[in-house]
């Protein structure tokens, strides 16, 4: 992984047409401004992974893969 | 009473008050909205969310509270604007959270709780809020050989 360090108001550049800007920082967060071209997709990670995994989710499930979860889930705390 | 093909009970008649509706879609199914939930007395607590556009689309989902009885609900201001509700989560306020569920080709499950499905129960409006936080996983294991992911 390529790190690199950057303050507030300054920029990393990415193949030349998406520019990833640190707005602010604070102790637990940064605050990011992205201008990239309309055909590229700018997502948040959890958004990705969670289209993964309703795609996951979407194909069919052999019904009889749920009895044995079932005692599993009564026994929760 | 309306009927509609379902993906694991056939052709079923529905009361259209029970239909969810997610006016934004899910992740990666935006196109679909209209889901009806049906809940089979062998498979409790299991509740499946049958889309009303896709006869073969259904998720299977389980209450949230089932799978982490401490778990901390966190949703954003827009989402909540989604199912009808303004800036806080008000104390009383009926919700419905519910975890999408996920099989591999082995078997192994996992539970999506970093982007629980809320329902506002009074108006029937839904929304699968993903967090902003990285506290809960999107593929919670619910069986112990289920390999967890990031």
């Amino acid at each position: 992984m390529l790190v690199i360090r950057r303050r507030a108001g300054e920029s990393i550049l990415i193949a030349g047409e998406v520019e990833i800007e640190v707005l602010e920082i604070t102790p637990t967060r940064v605050k990011l401004g992205i201008k990239a071209p309309k055909e590229v997709p700018v997502l948040r990670k959890e958004v990705r992974l969670t289209e993964d995994h309703n795609r996951a989710a979407a194909q069919e499930v052999p019904l009889n893969l749920l009895a044995p979860l079932l005692p599993l889930l009564r026994v929760k705390p | 009473m309306p009927q509609c093909e379902t993906r694991y009970f056939g052709t079923v008649s529905y009361d259209p008050q029970s239909v969810i509706t997610f006016s934004a879609g899910l992740p990666a199914f935006e196109h679909c909205r209209c889901f009806l939930p049906i809940e089979d007395a062998a498979r409790q607590p299991f509740i499946f969310l049958q889309s009303l556009e896709d006869p073969h689309l259904c998720f299977l989902t389980l209450p949230v509270a089932m799978l982490d009885r401490g778990y901390q609900l966190k949703v954003s201001v827009d989402d909540l604007a989604t199912i009808g509700l303004e800036k806080s989560l008000a104390a009383g306020t009926d919700l419905r959270c519910l975890a999408v569920v996920s099989f591999s080709p082995e078997g192994a499950a996992t539970a999506n709780l970093l982007a629980p499905i809320i329902v506002n129960a009074v108006t029937r409006q839904a929304v699968q809020a993903v967090r902003d936080d990285s506290v809960y996983s999107s593929c919670h294991a619910l069986t112990p050989e289920a390999a967890s992911c990031s």
